[in-house]
């Protein structure tokens, strides 16, 4: 990854999430002095024993990633927006990816033995598909 | 015509117009987010999408899209490209004129239109502290700022009238509780002022809030109060003390869009004559929400 990727930035670790924060001066004491809900935009979480980038990281910083990357198709974003594992074979490491879709990163996956997994914010999933019709794989 | 509004016939210009404003549906309006695309490659890819958008020329960031349902419901919102907000809403964070490398407060900040605004404003090179009381609000402001790449935001959850006075602010953006009255449109709520005492109740809070907020503020930084109420109880009348005490002084503000001054006498009340400063948004002047927007200087 260029290293001016990250320029600007620092990183912190608060409990299970590792956090990339603007590095304006003063940041360290504006830390320090109140009790902290986020600080800045959460770049890695702790699931199971492993570091699983966020989607919000993965969007950050799209122009870095060339490793990983599973390409969706149009017939399969719904199913995976949906929650359904998407059977493989996918030519990725097993372990977490980053989903791509029309050329532009949309989050991370899970690619494991069954298949590719979503791990995109609920939240942000439930927004997307609050306007869009329900389809299925086949259509 | 909603009866809550009767009240303010002789304080609104062109009156019958703002009534019929009020029964019109509002058009949405979103913002580009610049951190991530520029706002003309912004507007091209969505009209390749099929998402036709109007440029507002006041504000070069801000788009009109007519007529849309879902406007979250797009892999382009989803992508962080842009966020949905009032067309008023955006003009608080303008009118702070934040700087880069400048500590900000935004006392009451959930959703988080405002603090991601100024976030995007100042290139995500101030530090922006959003704080609100709401833990389920605080939930959506973050979710926000995650998807458009926010890293400049730092979230606190405290009562904003006992904000911890551990640091001082260059700046501080206030917008406060309210009846949100200026939120009313066709389609929209129904306004909470019919009943003055809900007005005159959430006052105190206001008064509690900006009188904090003025403690928090260095000597010679600027707050930015603002509303989206019409009511006068919530504006001018909770400015009219820090004022007239010599706690703040009013500013003048420079914004593109059209509006009225703020009141100087309102039912037999007098304001500081300097609450002309301040301005009033009406949806028949501006095709938005209803909005007030004051700047502050704290003495130096």
């Amino acid at each position: 990854m260029p290293g001016t990727m990250l320029e600007g930035l620092r990183f912190l670790t608060r409990g299970k999430t590792v956090w990339a924060i603007a590095d304006v001066a003063g940041v360290q004491e504006t830390l320090t002095a109140f009790k902290v809900e986020a600080a800045g935009l959460p770049l890695l979480r702790k699931r199971g024993g492993h570091w699983k980038p966020t989607t919000a990281a993965l969007l950050l910083l799209e122009d870095a990633i060339v490793k990983n990357v599973v390409e969706l198709s149009p017939a399969r974003l719904d199913p995976f927006l949906h929650g359904q594992v998407l059977p493989g074979p996918f030519l990725t490491d097993r372990g977490y990816v980053a989903v791509r879709y029309e050329g532009k990163i949309l989050g991370c996956a899970l690619h494991g033995e069954a298949g590719l997994r979503s791990q995109l914010p609920r939240a942000w999933v439930d927004a997307l598909m609050s306007g869009r019709p329900q389809r299925g794989e086949d259509e | 015509m909603v009866p809550a509004f009767e009240r303010y016939r002789d304080i609104i210009p062109d009156f019958s117009s703002f009534l019929k404003a009020v029964e019109i549906r509002p058009p949405t309006h979103i913002r580009a987010n610049t951190l991530r695309v520029e706002s003309d490659k912004f507007r091209q890819a969505m009209a390749e999408q099929g998402y036709p958008l109007a440029p507002v020329t006041e504000i070069p960031e801000a788009f009109r899209w007519e007529s849309v349902e879902n406007p979250g419901s797009t892999l382009e919102y989803f992508r962080g490209w842009y966020q949905v907000q009032g067309l008023t809403s955006m003009l608080p964070a303008l009118i702070l004129d934040a700087q880069a490398g400048e500590h900000l407060l935004d006392l009451c900040a959930a959703p988080g239109g405002k603090a991601t605004y100024l976030a995007q404003l100042t290139r995500n090179q101030a530090l922006i502290v959003a704080n609100d009381v709401s833990h389920r609000r605080i939930g959506i402001l973050r979710s926000h700022s995650d998807r458009l790449g926010i890293t400049s935001i730092i979230v606190t959850r405290y009562r904003g009238q006992s904000f911890p006075m551990r640091m001082r602010f260059a700046r501080i953006l206030l917008d406060p509780p309210c009846s949100a009255e200026g939120t009313y449109r066709v389609g929209a709520r129904t306004p909470l002022t019919e009943d003055p005492e809900v007005s005159r109740r959430l006052q105190r809070l206001q008064q509690m809030l900006v009188t904090h907020g003025l403690k928090l503020l260095r000597p010679g930084g600027t707050l930015v109060y603002s509303t989206c109420t019409y009511a006068p109880e919530e504006n001018e009348a909770v400015l009219h003390p820090v004022v007239e005490e010599g706690r703040a002084e009013l500013i003048p503000i420079e914004t593109p869009l059209p509006h009225a001054p703020g009141l100087e006498s309102w039912n037999g009340h007098q304001f500081h004559p300097s609450l002309k400063l301040a301005t009033r948004f009406y949806p028949h002047l501006v095709n938005s929400w209803g909005f007030f927007i004051a700047r502050l200087r704290k003495p130096g």
